[in-house]
């Protein structure tokens, strides 16, 4: 049964996402969320090699990048996420799990 | 689909409950419905009717309550965080004495037991944390 | 159907009361009689440590509430494997008797869970 794993988190100042990527499967995907788009432009070596192990779709949330001002700073592997796509992704997969 | 909500951040600290608040909004403009949004923790403080904005800001606990009305949504703060966190309903504020009440009307206060009744009874749960 | 409530502890107690606030959530759901587990993850393990002694900081004893979980029906209690090791703690030095569980088979208790409820 696949997860939505929901991040709010930086991944540089707190272990959120680290503690997540540690628990995710295939077929899981992650959002990221208020301060876990900094990602976007501080994603680690090893937490980018994990989304790749994992083939793990990382999506933004895009209210949250906009405000962050990180809207250039979108490139693969991320894709943007409005509120519609929040909830679609709720859908899509039988539970959420947020990390914060 | 049924969706449940649990609301741990806190207003005007936590970017979260303004997340909360936009998921909710969407989800129900996509036909979706809200079986409870149960606020936990810091979350109460969105059921404090004195929360008192200034104009160029929103009123969260406003907010809420429109949400509420709109949609005839359960919204349900946690009993033991409310009345620690000052936010108390007229029976709670007369059984302890208290000179005042300031749980927003469309809320009530109850138990755990309501988060777990979400739980059981939605399709999904979502949390908004700190 | 009875759904499978997990949750996930990852915060050390006494410093925020997110700690206390989930194992309460465990205790609900165990007198509703709900199929709960509990995993403790990373800083959530130091929740599980015996001999706690929190009089002077006027909070309830966290240990304490941990140990209600038997009595209320919660028998399914795992720590991740891999913090017990980073934290120099043994598994039989902790309060309560817990199942370690490797990174698959965290991921496999996820896995099988209908809720989750992460803290």
């Amino acid at each position: 049964m696949s997860s939505l794993h929901i991040v709010n988190k930086s991944p540089l100042s707190h272990s959120c996402l680290d503690e997540c990527l540690s628990c995710c499967q295939q077929g899981d995907e992650l959002l990221l969320i208020e301060d876990g788009v900094l990602a976007l432009s501080s994603l680690k070596p090893q937490q980018l090699d994990k989304l790749n192990a994992l083939g793990l779709q990382p999506y933004v949330l895009a209210a949250d990048v906009a405000a962050r001002g990180l809207s250039t700073r979108l490139l693969p592997p991320f894709q943007s996420c409005d509120d519609t796509g929040f909830v679609d992704l709720c859908v899509k997969h039988p539970k959420s799990i947020s990390w914060f | 689909m049924k969706f449940s909500l649990l609301v741990l951040a806190a207003p005007y600290s936590d970017q979260s409950v303004g997340t909360a608040l936009r998921f909710a909004q969407t989800l129900l403009q996509q036909g979706h419905e809200i079986f409870r949004v149960f606020f936990y923790h810091n979350g109460v403080y969105a059921s404090n009717a004195l929360s008192t904005a200034p104009q160029d800001e929103a009123n969260i606990p406003r907010q809420w309550q429109q949400l509420a009305q709109d949609h005839n949504i359960d919204m349900v703060s946690c009993i033991a965080s409310a009345l620690k966190r000052g936010v108390l309903d007229e029976s709670e504020a007369q059984r302890y004495d208290q000179p005042c009440h300031n749980l927003i009307a469309g809320f009530e206060l109850s138990g755990l037991g309501q988060l777990v009744e979400a739980s059981a009874q939605s399709d999904r749960v979502v949390s908004f944390g700190a | 159907m009875n759904k499978k409530l997990l949750i996930i502890c990852r915060k050390p107690p006494y410093g925020n009361s997110l700690a206390r606030e989930a194992i309460d959530i465990a205790l609900a759901a165990g007198a509703f009689e709900q199929d709960v587990s509990l995993l403790f993850c990373g800083d959530g393990l130091w929740q599980l440590m015996a001999e706690q002694d929190s009089q002077e900081l006027a909070l309830k004893n966290h240990g304490k509430a941990l140990a209600a979980l038997p009595l209320y029906g919660i028998d399914d209690i795992y720590v991740q494997a891999d913090a017990l090791a980073e934290r120099q703690l043994s598994q039989n030095e902790l309060l309560l008797p817990v199942k370690a569980l490797s990174p698959a088979e965290i991921t496999a208790l996820i896995d099988s869970a209908d809720t989750v409820l992460n803290f």
